[in-house]
């Protein structure tokens, strides 16, 4: 018996009071509650908000506000709060990175697609309902782009792996945090190129960049564009207060920016 | 889509891995628990032979420049969980389900002591040149590493593999076969 992608897997929570996975976002979002709580009315209204994100901001969803948005239907000036916060902080990401990040130009028709903020975004609103309702320990992960709240227990941190490139299972560099947002870009995780919206490059100088620092859709958008930056893209990320990132190159060689060093527990 | 409330263990979940992957919007949560029965009990109502794990020996391979964070794998770091006295942990090898990726397939077996696991081993991983390109660095670390990041008690992970989605596909399903 052969299971072919891109089948969803089955998912076995077996700890249900602890643990959720619901697909939302064209990923699948894990929430681990280590007091419990994944299974309450409050855990129900995060994963809510997640679908209703679906819903109001899927690019796939022709009548979604985003939809309307790339077609021109919409103008940015005239959309949603949460569509505008959004669009925000791409325009800002995309100063930032003087136009490394562009979320019009890695489509041929320039249109906005703010698909690579909203995930982020989404995930640490739903992470203040959470709040909000009284859970304040837990890690929300999307697809790998990880929020974690509160630490796991009183005094002991939560424990973030950074994945191998390559190795299945293996982690390259383990941070500790008791709240941190990490996000990893990279070819090897993403199943397409990311492209240096400046140049039009192909991005190849590293298989993975890792950003961590206090807010997941900047965390997200910044992994983007220091991917597409290659190297200088992690000494970009030094200079943004708050974040630090972690890069993995093709000769399997780790770099880490200074300020990554606070979350490094493990490395040898 | 939520998960069905189970009933709650006997005993705390151990040995749980859980993996956030990124791959193609897929995550994978895998765990495992031995219900509160004594090893051997459940190793009755296993269909698999306890066997012994045949040893892989790994072959020669240039090492990663940077190590791995966990430490390889070595006694358990924590104590086994309520020791039965007097029953010494029976060690199951179950394999895992082939799991085809765009290069071929991927199988895992993982062996299991009480309910450690304490192995885990590839049995099939594709062959063409670009999956073993990356395969033969990857492969003969690839025990300790699975190993090692049970005891490196990483609590979620960021970033990962298209090979590592399958590898946790097959190592859930041998880890399926004990039964919730």
């Amino acid at each position: 018996m052969s299971v072919s992608f891109p089948e969803a897997p089955r998912l076995v929570t077996r700890d249900a009071g602890r643990r959720r996975v619901e697909r939302a976002m064209g990923t699948m979002i894990s929430l681990f509650t280590p007091d419990g709580g994944a299974s309450s009315a409050t855990a129900d209204a995060a994963f809510d908000w997640l679908h209703e994100v679906d819903r109001r901001f899927s690019p796939f969803e022709p009548e979604s506000e985003v939809g309307r948005l790339m077609r021109g239907e919409v103008a940015t000036t005239d959309v949603s709060d949460d569509l505008a916060e959004i669009l925000e902080t791409a325009e800002a990401v995309q100063i930032l990175s003087d136009g490394a990040f562009d979320i019009g130009g890695h489509r041929d028709d320039g249109a906005p697609d703010p698909t690579a903020v909203v995930k982020g975004w989404a995930v640490v609103r739903a992470g203040a309902i959470l709040e909000a309702g009284g859970v304040t320990r837990f890690y929300l992960s999307a697809g790998g782009d990880v929020l974690v709240r509160g630490g796991h227990e009183s005094g002991v941190p939560w424990r973030v792996g950074i994945g191998h490139p390559t190795v299945p299972e293996a982690v390259v560099l383990v941070l500790q945090a008791d709240d941190l947002a990490v996000a990893t870009s990279g070819t090897t995780e993403r199943g397409h190129h990311i492209v240096d919206a400046r140049t039009g490059a192909v991005a190849d100088e590293l298989l993975t960049v890792t950003v961590a620092g206090p807010d997941l859709a900047r965390a997200d958008a910044y992994a983007t564009a220091a991917f597409a930056m290659g190297h200088e893209g992690l000494r970009w990320v030094e200079s943004l207060p708050g974040y630090a990132a972690a890069g993995i190159t093709h000769e399997h060689r780790l770099t880490t920016t200074r300020g990554m060093r606070r979350y490094c527990v493990q490395r040898q | 889509m939520t998960t069905e409330p189970r009933p709650p263990s006997r005993l705390p979940v151990r040995g749980a891995i859980g993996l956030a992957l990124t791959v193609g919007g897929l995550a994978l949560l895998l765990s495992f628990r031995v219900p509160g029965v004594p090893a051997t009990d459940v190793a009755l109502a296993l269909t698999d032979e306890p066997e012994a794990t045949e040893e892989l020996i790994p072959t020669a391979t240039s090492e990663p420049v940077f190590a791995p964070t966990a430490p390889p794998a070595q006694a358990p770091t924590e104590a086994p969980l309520e020791p039965t006295p007097g029953l010494e942990p029976v060690t199951v090898r179950l394999v895992g389900a082939p799991v085809a990726i765009k290069w071929g397939d991927v199988q895992v077996a993982v062996t299991l002591e009480g309910d450690d696991i304490v192995d885990v081993e590839t049995i099939d991983l594709p062959g063409d040149r670009r999956s073993a390109r990356i395969n033969d660095r990857a492969e003969p670390i690839l025990r300790e590493q699975a190993i090692a990041i049970d005891n490196a008690d990483v609590d979620v992970i960021s970033g990962a593999t298209y090979t590592s989605r399958a590898y946790a596909l097959s190592l859930q399903s041998a880890l399926d076969q004990l039964g919730a």
